[in-house]
């Protein structure tokens, strides 16, 4: 399922088609299940800054071929990742930036490493971790899980238009291919959806987050330590707010913007389906 | 030597002898590991998770801790959560519902050393005298097992006091304090910090309705405070280790300040399979654990005291024989979790509930008065937020199934998340026997033990007291100024990390399993020093008592005669 060779393939599909896609291999998927999974991720988030310009496969791929890094790549270090300065003794950042500590992962205890084991490879496949499975059945591995839903959306696909594989339809169909994978494989929607909206917000040393595009798309802080939002200023005894990004305060120059009509709706449904209310 | 060179040992790894094993490092483990190294007992404290404290055991000062401000580590992927891929457990509502309904996560704790404090924003406020005397003044409840505490809070009031100065708690004073809190002998060691905007929004409304809302007393610096410095509302704090130290959590104070005793040993990864009874379970001779490469360990002390929380003490009983201290057949029973009615609000404005410490207010005019039907007994009110981005935008897709352009719409406009405040009621829960924990007939965690299952229904005592209740929240969050306010569904079952009971303490040993100072009745050589032994839940956040009843059982050890002796701070 490579896309070796499909230049000769894309010289006969219609202008316009597959334009979009990367010609990236990954650790874990090949150039074709790279493409797919981007361009699934930009379905579920779509847009400026959303998840394709996020690098959310990128995310995804680091996740799945955790474990050909040492120490494996699942917890960053910590504390600090050096995005913001420590702060002076008035609550001001410094021009001192701590040491990137999220960019060496944490070793994992055995325990930990059988659990990750199982989450990515399976219960049956990982020794030791089968305890359960006459129980439960088998947990299938998040790596099996998406190479069988990018098999799943080729299939749907050459069943929308005969021998075309996911990534080369067109966007609408693309979108129903997706649509059809999610209801009769939620456990890889599931895990595709979780790890897309990971890739985008997390921090950036898991592979997605690229060049903080999803923390900006939205505004967010991002890791604040060391400086934090508020400093015990010791010269007068009493705490100092950030600036710019308070807690005790409104932000400056944050405007009030209404929802959208979807939005007023759906929250309206939530409100009073849960026992609340609408208060306008 | 200090620190330890061992791998998997933190404080004395020369240590091979030992008066008292403590299971459990947390937040009652911590404490009574604590006041028996002060008084000079060797103690080795077993502790199930990893540790995220590097060189905790430095005399030379902290080291920075490997937590940090990220939520794929700490929530994503769960660093210190119980990861129910190899620790599940199982849950059903009541014994006719057959031998489970569910598997996996069912009130879990974090496993790591310092327990589960570790995650938690640290909100400590204290009991009420009352909430130690429910028994009597409530009278008999229909399948309801409320009971008086053998101790009183006149008993633990200079226990709260040294927990409070021990271990750093901020709080208010005089006017600015809860009207309702019964008095203190001395003031919080630190003023509140900063109150966060989203929770100021709220107060406002509340005491514009009447009500009295207060800074929420806190475990967490607002001053450098022995060694550590004020927090400084970084704003991934619940559910987050603390970056800085700010967070009074026993693993920074309590348990380091035991370590660096040099009588302390701490034993990491290391998981308790069983005591090892004596043949008339009448002591126990040894701890059988599975180090952190898989294999057996025994090790023996004089005494043994339980503190891997209340779920998981009356487990560890239940793994070892399921008679032992259990002639009450009460171990494991009357489970309790704070019964939380979560309200939330969705303003027009953002509120950036991420920054600050998760927690910043609250206010005890919900909490009740025993037998009042204009005032049933519900619990403390948090002034919350939300905080989590990826949490945040993962609601949005598979809790509302949105994807696509929708899904884009509802992160930047951010109703449950930047625009959202909330209150969230910690309710007493009326103890019920067959509310319980007992060991699953199937089902296995990594370590070969038999899962720990949950069997738990509400009681209309508490639900009664939600549905009076909610309303009144509601009308606050329409005073605030919510266009929408939500009723959020946490139980059934219950999402409450609150986890109480299940080894109830008490003079009468056919009523209880523990005695007023801890120890379990029917054995000579175990005590209980963690939320199991509380015979009624209270309506207040439960850690604070945790701590101050540990310290009561390990003052009770080591000097039974009078356990004050063992206070420095009053």
């Amino acid at each position: 399922m490579k896309l070796v060779g499909g230049g000769a393939l894309l010289a006969v599909l219609p202008a316009g088609c597959g334009d979009n896609i990367s010609l990236t291999r990954g650790l874990f998927f090949d150039e074709a299940g790279w493409a797919t999974i981007d361009l699934a991720t930009g379905i579920i988030f779509p847009g400026e800054r959303g998840a394709r310009d996020c690098m959310a496969v990128r995310y995804i791929d680091t996740l799945l071929a955790a474990f050909d890094a040492t120490p494996p790549a699942i917890f960053a270090g910590g504390p600090f990742s050096g995005r913001t300065a420590f702060p002076d003794a008035h609550g001001a950042p410094t021009m001192q930036f701590p040491t990137n500590d999220f960019a060496s992962f944490l070793p994992l205890s055995r325990v930990q490493e059988l659990a990750w084991r199982m989450r990515l490879y399976g219960t049956a496949a990982t020794p030791g971790g089968a305890f359960n499975d006459g129980l439960l059945g088998p947990t299938v591995g998040w790596r099996d899980l998406y190479l069988d839903g990018i098999q799943r959306l080729d299939v749907v696909a050459s069943s929308i238009q005969e021998h075309r594989a996911f990534r080369y339809l067109a966007p609408e169909d693309q979108s129903f291919a997706l649509d059809t994978v999610a209801s009769d494989k939620p456990e890889f929607w599931q895990a595709l959806v979780e790890h897309t909206l990971e890739g985008m917000f997390g921090a950036p040393e898991y592979g997605g987050n690229e060049l903080l595009l999803g923390w900006r798309l939205v505004g967010w802080d991002g890791d604040s330590a060391p400086l934090g939002h508020a400093v015990y200023d010791e010269s007068t005894g009493a705490y100092v707010d950030n600036a710019t990004k308070p807690t005790a305060q409104p932000s400056p120059g944050v405007v009030t913007e209404d929802f959208d009509a979807d939005i007023i709706n759906m929250l309206t449904v939530a409100a009073i389906g849960s026992g609340g209310k609408r208060f306008f | 030597m200090l620190p330890s060179s061992t791998p998997g040992i933190l404080g004395d790894d020369s240590l091979a002898t030992f008066d008292a094993i403590v299971i459990g490092s947390g937040a009652g483990g911590s404490t009574v590991a604590h006041t028996l190294a002060k008084a000079g007992q060797r103690v080795l404290i077993l502790e199930l998770g990893n540790n995220h404290f590097p060189r905790l055991d430095d005399p030379s000062g902290f080291a920075p801790p490997t937590f940090a401000n990220d939520e794929v580590k700490m929530s994503a992927r769960s660093l210190i959560a119980q990861d129910a891929l190899i620790e599940p457990r199982s849950f059903r509502p009541a014994e006719a519902d057959g031998e489970r309904t569910l598997v996996g996560d069912a009130n879990g704790l974090p496993r790591n050393v310092g327990g589960a404090a570790v995650h938690a924003d640290m909100k400590y406020p204290r009991f009420r005298p009352t909430d130690f005397q429910l028994g009597t003044l409530l009278g008999a409840i229909p399948d309801a097992a409320f009971a008086d505490w053998p101790v009183d809070y006149a008993t633990l009031e200079r226990f709260y006091v040294e927990i409070e100065h021990a271990i750093g708690v901020q709080g208010p004073e005089g006017s600015n304090a809860d009207p309702f809190a019964p008095a203190k002998s001395r003031p919080y060691p630190m003023p509140p910090g900063l109150p966060m905007y989203a929770n100021t929004i709220l107060a406002d409304a509340a005491r514009r309705l009447g009500y009295h809302p207060f800074a929420y007393p806190t475990a967490v610096t607002s001053r450098p405070y022995r060694g550590r410095p004020a927090c400084i509302d970084c704003g991934f704090c619940s559910g987050y280790g603390c970056p800085t130290h700010a967070k009074s959590s026993p693993a920074v104070t309590l348990l380091r300040d035991a370590l660096l005793t040099g009588n302390v040993q701490l034993r990491f990864n290391a998981a308790v399979m069983r005591l090892v009874p004596n043949t008339t379970l009448t002591q126990v001779d040894g701890v059988d654990y599975m180090d952190a490469t898989g294999a057996i360990v025994r090790v023996k002390a004089d005494r043994y005291v339980l503190a891997a929380s209340a779920a998981e003490s009356a487990r560890l009983l239940l793994l070892s024989d399921p008679a032992l201290g259990n002639s009450s057949g009460l171990v494991g029973r009357n489970l309790m979790f704070h019964f939380q009615s979560v309200v939330i609000g969705v303003l027009r404005d953002r509120v950036h509930g991420h920054r600050g410490r998760s927690v910043t207010m609250g206010m005890s005019d919900f909490r009740g008065t025993p037998n009042d039907p204009l005032h049933p007994l519900g619990g403390i009110i948090e002034l919350a937020t939300s905080s989590d981005l990826i949490g945040e935008a993962k609601n949005y897709a598979l809790a509302l199934g949105k994807s696509g352009d929708m899904l884009r719409r509802l992160v930047l406009q951010s109703p449950f998340r930047d625009k959202l405040v909330a209150m969230i009621m910690q309710a007493e829960d009326a103890p019920q026997a067959t509310n319980r924990v007992d060991l699953d007939p199937a089902l296995k965690d990594v370590y070969g033990r038999p899962a720990l299952r949950v069997t738990y229904k509400n009681h209309a005592f508490e639900t009664t007291a939600r549905e009076y209740y909610v309303p009144k929240m509601l009308a606050i969050h329409e005073n605030a100024g919510a266009q929408f306010g939500l009723v959020a569904p946490v139980d059934s079952p219950s999402q409450s990390r609150h986890v109480m009971g299940t080894l109830r303490m008490g003079d009468d040993p056919t009523t209880s399993v523990c005695d007023r100072a801890g120890k379990l009745h029917d054995l000579g050589n175990v005590w209980a020093a963690d939320g199991s032994l509380f015979p009624t839940s209270s309506g207040f956040n439960p850690t604070l008592t945790i701590q101050a009843l540990a310290l009561w059982v390990g003052a009770n050890i080591v000097s039974p005669a009078d356990p004050t002796t063992v206070l420095v701070e009053s």
